[in-house]
């Protein structure tokens, strides 16, 4: 089950444009690796040059060594899932289900009762008899899941799978899909534009912008030590500030435009932009925090609260408890966890 | 709902008077007598139809294997080529498009004169099923077009190459199970226009037979109201059926678009 996907150098090409530029990544053996960007940046162009359904311009697909990168895509026995279902409206559930092992000459019998198990994993399975156009969006979702696992495919492609579903459908069918993609650890590439989606899935994330790849990484890493200003402020938000590096009495530290703390070991001293998360700046007691500022606005969003606070003239997003909400105009004392800044070169 | 009525009125009226002209003895009525060419005492009459079927049998046959051979030319040109022009759009398919669909806008005198003009020395029944293609074939594209767009064919094909199938498993599993109905209406239309065509018909063809629609014009110039108003019905009983299979299909098949996957 625990195939290596490889591709190298992935180029496309439309026109002038350039939709992907040489995309490289060894995707993990029995892991999902989620491909996360915004519209444009790349993503399900390079994952249909994985599926084989766009011929790239340049580099090489591998599988398990092999260069695929010009075998069709019905030959690769890859499992795909799109984001508009695309289920065959003239055959009913089970026989969607049916058809990749159909058009592999899998006997009727063998193939139904292949169909049934895969309709049962993702717990369908009275549904079986049902026409395309009776069921509801979030169960056409799951035919379409159950028939691109049917035939055991060796690598599961998923192109923005839930984007077309309403929110609170989303999230549990996400949560169900990232056990059942545990279950079965199959080498699956999830593509999304949605961060939650993106980091509750994936064992690994690629940040892509504008045809290429930004980061790669855990989503811990990726969160905590985004590479760029572009992943700081896509994956989740970030204050970001310009900042220097000085060496101080032997000491680096590192100066902000509204306070100077102890950088972290290692730091090049010199320009740089800093990232601070909203939930590393802490609301504390007058006097134990590093710097005072105003509250500016202060909006409710349910399980926390989005704050904006002027200190020195710099606007800072900090979060806060919903039962400790300062009301806009008060002065508050803020401590940042400076362990949690994060230094990027300055340069972008 | 009465301008509904009153439609219907205005335009099955003359029809079904010309279906009781074929059969009921107008004489009995006080009507003129020039109408009726059955027996003078009888209300039913119904020699009209064997007359027909005796002297024009062979039109008859001539039109209904016209029509059949267009719906067969059309359903192997016109449905392949539908396809290639959907799935593979190339700068120039659009006027490609345009161009098959002008003939609908010629008058049938001008085609025919084309035709001869290009191809005089092929006149007969040959050139007459030249001209029914080039008014046929428009309507078989254009359905299969319709419904190919409507579906999004190159996603369900995606999702069918993605899970295996080869080209021609393709279209056999896919593509031609969802055009059916579109192939089913689209044969309807050709067939009902086929066998309805007069001009080209008409103009193209050399001696006898001469196509179905040509018996309606013989008897009406040449014979009494009742032989001809029995080739008028045989006529109708042909095409009325189609044409209600074709709304039939239709129906179905727009209920299924908006319910469909």
């Amino acid at each position: 089950m625990n195939i290596l996907v490889e591709a190298n150098n992935l180029r496309k090409h439309y026109g002038s444009v350039t939709a992907v530029h040489d995309f490289s990544h060894r995707f993990a053996p029995g892991k999902i690796t989620a491909i996360l960007g915004p519209s444009g940046s790349g993503k399900s162009t390079t994952l249909a040059m994985i599926a084989g359904l766009i011929e790239p311009d340049g580099g090489i697909v591998r599988l398990d060594e092999t260069d695929i990168t010009r075998m069709p895509a019905e030959k690769r026995d890859f499992g795909l899932v799109f984001q508009n279902y695309s289920l065959f409206p003239h055959l009913s559930v089970v026989e969607n289900v049916e058809f990749g092992l159909r058009v592999r000459g899998i006997a009727r019998a063998e193939r139904r009762r292949r169909a049934s198990a895969a309709l049962e994993q993702v717990h369908i399975p009275h549904l079986a008899d049902r026409r395309i156009h009776q069921v509801s969006g979030g169960e056409q979702q799951r035919v379409a899941l159950a028939r691109a696992l049917a035939f055991a495919p060796r690598l599961l492609l998923l192109d923005e799978p839930l984007s077309a579903l309403d929110a609170k459908l989303r999230e549990s069918l996400r949560v169900e899909l990232g056990r059942l993609l545990k279950q079965l650890s199959l080498t699956a590439i999830y593509v999304t534009h949605d961060q939650v989606e993106a980091m509750s899935l994936g064992h690994e994330l690629i940040i892509m912008r504008g045809g290429r790849i930004e980061q790669a990484g855990t989503p811990l890493e990726v969160y905590t030590r985004p590479a760029t200003p572009f992943v700081a402020t896509f994956l989740g938000s970030a204050n970001l500030f310009e900042g220097e590096c000085v060496q101080v009495n032997g000491q680096t530290r590192l100066r902000l435009p509204f306070v100077e703390l102890p950088a972290q070991e290692g730091s090049p001293t010199g320009p740089c932009r800093v990232m601070l998360r909203p939930e590393d700046v802490e609301i504390v007691a007058d006097g134990e925090g590093q710097l005072r500022g105003e509250v500016t606005s202060s909006v409710f969003l349910g399980s926390r609260a989005c704050l904006t606070v002027i200190a020195e003239g710099c606007a800072l997003a900090v979060d806060a408890s919903n039962d400790a909400m300062p009301s806009p105009g008060t002065l508050v004392s803020l401590r940042i966890r400076h362990a949690k800044l994060r230094i990027m070169p300055k340069g972008e | 709902m009465a301008v509904t009525v009153a439609l219907m009125a205005v335009i099955l009226l003359p029809l079904f008077v010309v279906v009781l002209g074929s059969c009921v003895n107008a004489s009995l009525l006080g009507l003129s007598t020039d109408l009726w060419s059955g027996s003078r005492h009888d209300i039913f009459d119904f020699s009209a139809f064997g007359y027909i079927f005796e002297n024009y049998g062979d039109w008859a046959l001539f039109s209904l294997e016209l029509a059949l051979g267009c719906v067969a030319i059309c359903l192997l040109v016109a449905v392949p080529a539908g396809y290639a022009l959907a799935r593979h759009p190339f700068p120039g398919s659009g006027l490609v498009e345009e161009l098959v669909l002008l003939p609908l806008s010629l008058p049938g005198i001008t085609l025919s004169m084309g035709l001869l003009a290009a191809y005089g020395e092929l006149r007969g029944p040959l050139l007459v099923l030249a001209g029914h293609l080039l008014y046929t074939i428009p309507f078989m594209l254009r359905v299969v077009m319709a419904t190919l767009r409507s579906f999004d064919v190159a996603r369900l094909e995606t999702a069918a190459q993605s899970l295996g199938a080869s080209l021609p498993q393709r279209l056999y599993l896919v593509i031609l199970p969802n055009l059916r109905h579109a192939m089913m209406v689209g044969s309807l239309l050709v067939f009902a226009v086929s066998w309805g065509e007069f001009n080209v018909s008409f103009l193209l063809n050399r001696g006898r037979p001469q196509t179905f629609p040509a018996v309606l014009y013989d008897t009406y110039t040449n014979q009494s109201i009742q032989v001809s108003s029995a080739a008028t019905t045989i006529f109708l009983a042909i095409v009325i059926p189609a044409v209600i299979a074709i709304q039939w299909l239709g129906g179905r098949e727009s209920s299924d678009m908006e319910q469909g996957a």
